[in-house]
């Protein structure tokens, strides 16, 4: 229900236009802009390459994380064959120290007793 | 008749239904035209929908230049995203939402306003009034003072003749809050009439 006071508050508030050229000069600013309205089509695909713009430096984020991954991978396993190639010579200059050890203490046990 | 007209008697629930349809097909077929490019449909929608929002623009912020320049942002913006449109009271609804949340931005921006308090005023009883060019004003200047989402809200009901459920859903607030912003306002505006109504000698000799 509205009573005088509203009526009268609706009669403050009718609508004014603005100045005769608004509309030129709005159409004014859209020319000074890219005026051209965007269709839906366009704006589905800029929607589209926003949502592409957000998964792209998750993207790059993943395949540098995956690189480091990969470069560390790699790391171990070489050093993995070095520690493995490094292990093969040492059981084979024991091996070659044994035998020389071996063959000393026969020359000694040999001049210790020259009749046995 | 004229898309303006159209426009106005959209809103307007004693238009004939005859006139309504014709103003919807006129506003749509501007519409359609605007949105395949047409730059002279643009320019129809503009003066039917220019008054609503330099209106509710000039409510808001009070200075004519900034009202202009609010209303030229809206329209620009409307016309980058016409495609989003899909009906005359869908550009009406976006339009009003815009401008009014627009509107709030700046003047949170600008804290020069002069909010009065509503919860300090209490209920006063109706005035006897007539039609008044300085009540109007007063009026007008009283709504000023309100705080912008009150503001706002006052001016979606009284000049826009919005019901509170499409109050609520233009400013994106609840039912509640509307309906107590507009109660709460009220008093506050009558309250300022009031005074305006009280004799001279009863607000006391000025000291100067």
């Amino acid at each position: 229900m509205t009573d005088e006071f509203e009526q009268a508050l609706h009669r403050a508030l009718r609508k004014q236009d603005p100045a005769v050229d608004f509309s030129a000069r709005v159409e004014a600013r859209l020319d000074q802009s890219d005026g051209s309205p965007l269709p839906a089509a366009h704006l589905d695909s800029l929607r589209r390459r926003v949502l592409r713009s957000r998964w792209l430096p998750a993207a790059l984020a993943a395949c540098v994380i995956a690189g480091v991954g990969l470069v560390q991978v790699r790391q171990h396993v070489l050093d993995a064959a070095r520690a493995n190639q490094a292990r093969h010579q040492l059981l084979q200059a024991l091996s070659i120290a044994s035998d020389n050890i071996n063959a000393v203490r026969a020359a000694v046990a040999r001049e210790e007793n020259p009749n046995s | 008749m004229s898309l303006s007209a159209a426009a106005r008697s959209m809103s307007d629930p004693s238009a004939a239904a005859g006139q309504e349809t014709s103003a919807a097909a006129a506003l749509e077929g501007a519409l359609g035209r605007a949105q395949r490019g047409e730059r002279a449909a643009f320019r129809e929608l503009i003066r039917a929908y220019q008054d609503t929002v330099y209106s509710l623009a000039l409510r808001m912020l009070k200075v004519p230049e900034d009202a202009e320049e609010l209303a030229q942002d809206v329209f620009v913006s409307v016309h980058r995203h016409l495609g989003k449109i899909v009906s005359p009271a869908h550009l009406l609804f976006w339009l009003r939402r815009t401008v009014c949340h627009r509107a709030i931005d700046r003047l949170r921006r600008r804290p020069s306003h002069i909010a009065l308090s509503l919860d300090a005023i209490a209920e006063v009883p109706l005035p006897d009034m007539g039609h008044d060019p300085l009540l109007e004003r007063r009026l007008r200047d009283l709504v000023l003072r309100l705080p912008p989402m009150a503001r706002a809200v006052v001016l979606l009901k009284y000049q826009e003749d919005l019901d509170p459920g499409e109050i609520a859903n233009t400013l994106g607030m609840p039912l509640n809050t509307v309906k107590s912003h507009l109660k709460r306002s009220l008093a506050s505006l009558r309250a300022g009439c009031d005074e305006l109504r009280q004799p001279i000698s009863a607000t006391g000799p000025s000291h100067d």
